[in-house]
């Protein structure tokens, strides 16, 4: 958030007295930073607006409960990582990633890393974004979320145990699995792709 | 294993790359509903207040009613057990007056 422009304290204590307005540009204002999260951690068969209105809501609802030891940014991303999770544990499917499934984006991805050693092009990287958030479907929440905030987002231990509040260890320990299991998943795609 | 591992690793910076779907402006509709349930929100705020403290007013009553029936309960045993020590040393000196 680096809208310098927007005084979140006195934001946050008109919303408090009921100031509709305010209310109003705190929704514009953490818009974006909602939908991020949200779009990362979306549920295959949920709609992005539907859970950032769940996102919206427990924020609006649970203010009073926002102490100010930590940034405001942060206690909205923890609500939304935290709903995001529990939408996608609500999703029990979690299927099995399949060669003929994949897009023609995700799949010369595939092929590119099947046959050689090189990085993938700039022009593969929406193809590969594919693919990985296809494999991480068939990953537990936790461990995609860790995956994507480690590894996509590219966020350090501390800000991933701010978001989740989990302690480093088992942070580390989550990281660790969750790569195991997803280099699992995408082992048997090439498996399956070379014959 | 190290070529797969490093498939994995390059999977995961090319994706890492990949520009991210702009938030776009907010939908109407979503701002609508999200202002609704505010509003509501907002409104039943001094409700639930008064909900609030009439819970805890009930939690305080029902600790204050425990705690004075176990102070009556524990005065009424240790009465007894005075009781029952003054009739054996008065059944005792009956005995010691009267044999």
């Amino acid at each position: 958030m680096a809208d310098t422009g927007f005084d979140m304290a006195a934001c946050l204590d008109a919303v408090r007295r009921g100031d509709e307005e305010a209310a109003r540009q705190l929704f514009h204002h953490l818009h974006p930073l909602v939908f991020k999260v949200v779009r990362s951690h979306l549920p295959k068969r949920m709609s992005d607006e539907d859970l950032a209105q769940t996102v919206f809501m427990k924020v609006f609802a649970n203010l009073d409960q926002y102490s100010g030891r930590a940034p405001f940014e942060h206690w909205v991303s923890r609500i939304a990582v935290n709903t995001c999770i529990k939408a996608l544990r609500a999703e029990m499917v979690r299927p099995e990633v399949r060669w003929a499934d994949l897009s023609e984006d995700e799949s010369d991805a595939l092929d590119w890393l099947a046959s050689t050693d090189a990085e993938l092009q700039p022009d593969q990287s929406a193809g590969s974004r594919d693919l990985v958030e296809r494999l991480l479907g068939a990953l537990k929440p936790k461990d995609r979320l860790v995956i994507e905030l480690m590894s996509l987002e590219g966020r350090s231990i501390e800000e991933v145990g701010q978001i989740t509040g989990w302690n480093h260890a088992v942070i580390k320990v989550r990281a660790f699995r969750a790569r195991a299991k997803l280099r699992k998943h995408l082992e048997r795609l090439m498996k399956e792709k070379k014959p | 294993m190290n070529a797969k591992r490093d498939a994995l690793d390059r999977l995961l910076r090319s994706a890492s790359q990949a520009p991210a779907r702009p938030a776009g402006e907010a939908s109407f509709a979503l701002e609508a509903r999200v202002m609704s349930s505010w509003r509501s929100t907002a409104q039943g705020g001094s409700r639930e207040l008064f909900v609030v403290w009439l819970r805890r007013a009930a939690i305080c009553a029902g600790t204050l009613a425990v705690a004075s029936l176990a102070w009556n309960f524990s005065e009424q045993s240790s009465f007894r057990t005075q009781g029952d020590e003054l009739a054996v040393a008065d059944a005792a000196m009956r005995v010691g007056v009267d044999p």
